[in-house]
């Protein structure tokens, strides 16, 4: 599969760069698929969910408590927006401490199921992004791709081929 | 591989339906929550700690952080109290002088019961009052 880490250039603020991950299959990110997915049913959560994000990256940066973690392994980054109980979505994001955050995908989260394993969408959408983290982390150790000195940006090599 | 994004038009269009007063909403809503929670480690509390101490489930604590919740006054007065910080502005910054003064006016029309008062100036028949108010910071 092939994909990019893009930077999402209609978040223009400072306080957190905002990046999804560009399909090369689908000629669309992640996060864009995820919108287009729900917009139609959940209108009011996916301007929440954008203004939010709008917020993140304008005002207050990516701070722990605006999401919840527990979604990947330890030290992976793998992270869900906050989403109250009655909400009907989940976006699954990679969260690089306050300054960097890569928006993934996420669907509808059932309120009967506990865990996200339990739902098909999400597992596929949360493993996905696993390996996207993996990837990346395996880049930044070997000098691939660096941060720039605010944090805030990745500079280097941000195309991915996993059939090679 | 191409840089072309032909579908970035769904997030573009959605900002555009995002009105400034809305976004203002939660900006706000988000920055209370983390002046909150920059609070809460300013006292050296664990969200525990902190749950415990307002009398709340950790869960509940996690909401409050989230920038999602929509306080009510009485839980802000409350977490004004414990945190010892200021959330809600209800007291009027700096003293207020009320100077009034009073003119009679001679020889001069004047409209009777035209009252300015948003304008700081009180005419009733021939007189007039002129109220300034002063802010010392």
């Amino acid at each position: 599969m092939k994909f990019r880490i893009q930077k999402l250039e209609q978040f223009t603020g400072e306080q957190a760069g905002i990046y999804s991950i560009f399909l090369e299959d689908e000629q669309q990110t992640m996060f864009e698929r995820f919108l287009k997915e729900n917009v139609s049913l959940f209108k009011s959560e996916i301007i929440d969910i954008t203004q939010r994000i709008k917020a993140i990256n304008e005002k207050t940066g990516a701070r722990e408590q605006y999401f919840k973690f527990k979604e990947g392994i330890p030290g992976d980054g793998i992270c869900a927006l906050y989403d109250l109980p009655e909400k009907h979505l989940r976006l699954y994001c990679i969260r690089y401490g306050s300054s960097l955050l890569i928006l993934g995908g996420g669907g509808l989260k059932e309120k009967e199921i506990r865990a996200f394993q339990e739902n098909e969408k999400l597992t596929e959408e949360n493993y996905f992004l696993r390996k996207v983290s993996d990837l990346i982390t395996e880049r930044i150790k070997d000098g691939e791709i660096e941060y720039t000195a605010d944090y805030t940006q990745l500079t280097g090599n941000l195309d991915f081929n996993t059939d090679e | 591989m191409s840089n072309k994004n032909q579908n970035s038009n769904i997030l573009s269009d959605i900002l555009s339906e995002i009105t400034p007063e809305e976004q203002e909403r939660t900006n706000k809503r988000m920055l209370l929550a983390a002046r909150i929670d920059d609070a809460r480690r300013i006292k050296g509390w664990n969200k525990k700690a902190f749950a415990e101490i307002m009398g709340q489930q950790p869960s509940v604590i996690t909401k409050w952080l989230s920038g999602t919740h929509n306080f009510t006054t009485d839980t802000l007065f409350e977490l004004e109290e414990k945190l010892g910080i200021n959330l809600i502005q209800v007291e009027k910054e700096g003293k207020t002088s009320e100077i009034n003064l009073y003119f009679q006016l001679k020889g001069q029309e004047v409209n009777e019961g035209i009252h300015n008062s948003g304008e700081d100036i009180q005419i009733y028949g021939d007189q007039f009052f002129i109220s300034q108010t002063s802010l010392e910071c």
